[in-house]
């Protein structure tokens, strides 16, 4: 009952965030497929076939029209704004006295905080892609279909956005007195991130988000427990 | 039931190296209003917040209706009702969601129809949006909130800064009305000490972290005297009675701020000084709070000297 | 009933006393007569916005000078004068009270037959007050 009030109180502060970048993505990744559909398919298979043998470094070294990176800059883009709406904003408005003194324990609060967050980032990025992975395919586009494995690696990389969302979360939450040590939350993502993309499978890339997102959860939930007003 | 519904032993905070709060005691039994003073900075919020868990005592612990205000459990919560400085709440919701959000969490407590006609009565919807109400009616929303679930413990940390003098009276008028359903407990500080004397049985003065006194409203106002000496010639060299808090002197008057000094010590001094007269000037509770929270050794009033 | 009493936090005159002294006065002058029930110590409080102990107490001071008298469970009432005691304090907190106010009124020039003359003034409008009033609950 309480978990509920505090997840829907949740979800409706995440849903402009959410909307917007579903849209953007939406919108951006239709045209560009509309773009693509004119060319080659070349270029996206390539860039997809490459994560498993050079290694995602490569992603970020084409050029910004290149899909997977847009998809990562949404992600993040949207992981951050989260974060930043979910731990950090409550502080400035003065209202985490209001919110602390539920009669629930500080553990139900921050679950409802991040099931919210995880729900907005599943729909607003994860399901937009997955209806432009299936448009893709569908709508006769390219010359042949793209592989699963193009599907399951637009996931890793909006998992990345996970990343993004957990380490402005964990700076926000982060009572530390010097910015270095509080912004220490974020240099701990950005850290998994360059290990994550240092992966050659998808696998080790999937593990490394897991392991990361575990930490970088614990961490939060921790710093929250103690955490004073 | 416990016999002190708020209890801290030892209470001490510090920030860094700052110390906000040094070693404060208090009991507060159940039934009582206790007014909480200070001057800005005394470390009244301070000490709310520990009371209410949000901050980590450095030393010492506090403790509310029986419970340990580290660990306070949802059920005790339930039981609290706390109004934040600021009145601070969700911005985006509505009367209406809000209402459903706080009772949500109070289901068994909350009286709907207390807070809708609370709600009635200031004059507001509940369709209004949080962010759309001025300060004041925030408070308002905020009072009803607060009140709807019949709180035990009701702890207040300045309700009434920046409301005009309407809203500050139903902010009294809702104390009055809790305190006189069975049992019911306030704790509030405030900057206004006509409110304070007009609901507090209890006055707890806080300053610089820490408690200078914890007594009855009544025994505050009798032990605070303020007494004029006046002598022919001129003023005695020491000053030594019991109870001097401080002086002001001009030329041939003496005047006296006094904590809890009988009234044959007053005339005995005035005897054995050679003062030809005294009389004890009324104060009222405003002054009395000024003289006594007044740095130590302030003894001459400001005085602006114009060119 | 509870409409004529007054209080004013933030005076020199702590708000129990002032309740004592409204009391007083209007028994005094007969608004109040012997029976009479007093505001019940809730209402009074609600309608004054005070603590209602400090009406309780108003009214605990107010029964030991003997001026009311309280029935547990039904109220307080304004008692029979003959209970009435009239002890050394009480003479001499009326006496300093007359001191205040001769002082003011040499001060700002009145002749001592002036204030005598006052005095007989206002004890008569008190005393006719209270005929009239006990006349109306004949």
């Amino acid at each position: 009952m309480r978990f509920f009030a505090l997840l829907k109180k949740e979800l409706r502060e995440c849903l402009p965030w959410m909307a917007t970048a579903a849209a953007i993505l939406l919108l951006i990744g239709s045209m560009m497929l509309w773009d693509r559909g004119q060319r080659d398919i070349g270029d996206w298979y390539r860039v997809f076939e490459r994560y498993s043998e050079v290694g995602g470094y490569e992603l970020l070294r084409r050029p910004i029209s290149d899909f997977t990176v847009f998809v990562f800059m949404s992600a993040v883009g949207l992981g951050l704004a989260l974060g930043v709406r979910q731990f950090w904003v409550d502080d400035f408005m003065g209202t985490w006295g209001f919110i602390a003194h539920r009669s629930t324990r500080r553990t139900t609060i921050f679950a409802a905080k991040i099931c919210a967050g995880l729900i907005s980032m599943i729909v607003g990025i994860g399901l937009v892609w997955c209806y432009l992975f299936w448009r893709a395919n569908s709508s006769g586009y390219f010359v042949f279909p793209l592989p699963e494995k193009c599907f399951i690696v637009g996931w890793l990389i909006g998992g990345m956005g996970l990343l993004a969302y957990l380490g402005a979360g964990l700076v926000g939450l982060s009572k530390a007195r010097w910015y270095t040590t509080k912004l220490m939350g974020l240099g701990f993502a950005l850290w998994i991130f360059i290990t994550l993309i240092q992966q050659w499978t998808l696998w080790w890339g999937f593990g490394t988000l897991l392991i990361g997102t575990v930490v970088l959860l614990y961490l939060m939930w921790e710093t929250f427990l103690n955490r004073e007003f | 039931m416990t016999e002190f519904v708020l209890e801290t032993q030892g209470l001490t905070k510090f920030y860094g190296d700052k110390l906000a709060l040094d070693h404060i005691d208090l009991k507060i039994p159940r039934g009582c209003v206790c007014g909480f003073v200070g001057r800005n900075g005394s470390g009244k919020t301070t000490a709310i917040k520990l009371l209410l868990g949000f901050l980590k005592p450095t030393a010492g612990s506090s403790r509310l209706l029986g419970c340990d205000s580290q660990d306070l459990t949802p059920a005790i919560r339930q039981r609290i009702g706390y109004v934040a400085e600021g009145h601070r709440l969700i911005r985006w919701m509505t009367v209406a969601e809000i209402a459903k959000f706080q009772s949500a969490f109070l289901s068994q407590q909350w009286d709907s129809k207390f807070f809708w006609d609370m709600i009635d009565y200031f004059g507001l919807s509940k369709k209004q949006k949080i962010k759309h109400l001025s300060n004041g009616q925030r408070a308002q929303v905020s009072l009803a909130l607060t009140l709807a679930p019949n709180p035990e413990l009701l702890i207040m940390d300045d309700p009434t800064l920046g409301l005009d003098a309407a809203i500050r009276r139903q902010f009294l008028e809702g104390m009055i009305e809790l305190i006189m359903r069975q049992g019911r407990t306030i704790l509030f500080s405030s900057h206004i000490l006509g409110d304070i004397e007009r609901v507090a049985d209890k006055i707890v003065v806080i300053d610089k972290g820490v408690i200078r006194a914890d007594c009855s409203l009544e025994q505050f106002r009798t032990a605070i005297k303020k007494v004029k000496f006046v002598f022919g010639q001129t003023l005695p060299e020491t000053i030594d009675i019991e109870g001097l808090l401080h002086f002001r002197h001009s030329d041939k008057e003496l005047e006296m701020i006094l904590v809890d000094t009988a009234d044959e010590k007053i005339a005995e001094w005035a005897k054995s000084s050679g003062a030809t007269d005294y009389q004890a000037i009324n104060m009222n509770l405003e002054d009395q709070f000024i003289e006594y929270t007044a740095p130590a050794g302030r003894n001459k009033p400001f005085v602006w000297e114009a060119k | 009933m509870a409409l004529w009493i007054q209080i004013t936090p933030g005076s020199d005159e702590p708000i129990y006393l002032q309740i004592v002294e409204q009391v007083g006065e209007a028994i005094a002058k007969g608004q109040l007569a012997v029976g009479d029930k007093l505001p019940a110590v809730r209402k009074l409080a609600s309608e004054l916005v005070i603590n209602p102990n400090t009406v309780a107490r108003a009214y605990t001071i107010l029964e030991q000078s003997g001026l009311v008298t309280t029935k547990t469970g039904s109220g307080t009432f304004v008692a029979d004068p003959s209970m009435r005691g009239k002890d050394a304090a009480d003479i001499n907190m009326m006496a300093d009270r007359m001191d205040g106010i001769i002082s003011r009124g040499l001060n700002l020039g009145i002749e001592s037959q002036d204030i005598i003359a006052m005095f007989k003034d206002r004890l008569e409008k008190f005393t006719k007050t209270r005929q009239g009033g006990r006349r109306k609950n004949d």
